[in-house]
């Protein structure tokens, strides 16, 4: 049960992470002065 | 084949990028000052008596949130099974999510403990929001980055603090607003070598975002004289007026001056040295 919680939890926050990365945000980190560089796979 | 002239078989305790300690190294130079790593590092264009002697630090602080983020994304990666790209994108996410984190509790923390939470929040939310729109230089480093937004964000908001009458603050709004004008027709949206807007159709519709923004910022502005609170309005001028300094051509050339500054620093000054 607990090991189904924990996918479930990772796949939630992959999704997430992925959606957060191609919403079209900006790069930039908002708070600041420096951008990390965007994957490949997300420029194409 | 290189020529061995130096050898160090040195113990050093560093945080390496699979987080272990590494006890033991040997390290290798060759005639031209190249290191060559036996293990498991390998940076030929790192001089490690510079490490040992804490002059090189740069590197391993510039690129830990980086590290971090790519082992997190690394481990996620590895229990959702996907594939190299998706890792990738993980990293990156994380990387912003992260490092904007750490950056603003940073901010907060140090603002608290100096009683100046509030005129350092208005000012790094303007700063924020005009840099979003506008774009302009960035840090090459994220420990640079943090550094300079730290200092930048309590000098201010400690300004901000300073004691100012009504008529001192319209007159630097009135300033800071025909700045910011001039700084969006001719330059927003400022780009960098990573990311450049050449579309004349997005470019217009930034300038506008902007010159929106400007317009709510102005209401801010007069809210805070209207409630007699200088302090806060202050603070949202100077954020607008940093934000249009690093949009400018100034501000690119000032953020360069700083990183190459940095880097000679982080090198010992070796380069001066041998060209002097």
């Amino acid at each position: 049960m607990l090991t189904k919680v924990r996918n479930l939890v990772l796949a939630n926050l992959g999704v997430f992470l992925i959606m957060f990365a191609t919403l079209g945000l900006d790069p930039r980190t908002p708070w600041g002065m420096y951008e990390p560089d965007k994957p490949d796979c997300l420029r194409k | 084949m290189v020529e061995i002239i130096e050898i160090y078989i040195i113990g050093i305790y560093r945080i390496r990028q699979t987080f272990s300690i590494t006890v033991v190294n040997i390290v290798l130079f060759d005639s031209k000052n190249r290191m060559h790593f036996k293990g498991c590092h390998f940076r030929p264009e790192l001089d490690l008596r510079n490490v040992l002697h804490g002059q090189d630090t740069q590197w391993e602080g510039s690129r830990m949130i980086s590290t971090i983020c790519r082992r997190i994304a690394e481990s996620l990666g590895s229990q959702l099974k996907t594939d190299d790209d998706v890792i990738a994108v993980y990293a990156y996410s994380l990387e912003i999510l992260l490092g904007s984190a750490v950056k603003l509790m940073l901010i907060i923390t140090v603002a608290s403990m100096f009683h100046i939470l509030i005129p350092a929040l208005l000012f790094l939310f303007t700063f924020c929001l005009f840099r979003w729109l506008g774009g302009g230089v960035h840090a090459s480093t994220y420990l640079r980055c943090m550094m300079i937004v730290l200092l930048l964000t309590l000098g201010m908001a400690y300004a901000a603090t300073l004691p100012v009458n009504t008529l001192q603050v319209l007159i630097l709004y009135g300033l800071s607003l025909l700045i910011a004008i001039y700084v969006i027709i001719r330059w927003v949206p400022a780009g960098t070598n990573k990311r450049r807007i050449n579309d004349a159709a997005k470019r217009l519709r930034q300038k506008k975002e902007s010159l929106c923004a400007l317009a709510v910022w102005s209401i801010v502005v007069f809210s805070c004289i209207l409630d007699h609170h200088n302090c806060y309005a202050t603070a949202v001028i100077l954020g607008s007026l940093c934000s249009s300094f690093f949009i400018m051509p100034v501000g690119y050339q000032f953020i360069g001056a700083l990183d190459s500054l940095l880097e000679t620093m982080g090198k010992g000054g070796e380069d001066i040295a041998y060209k002097g």
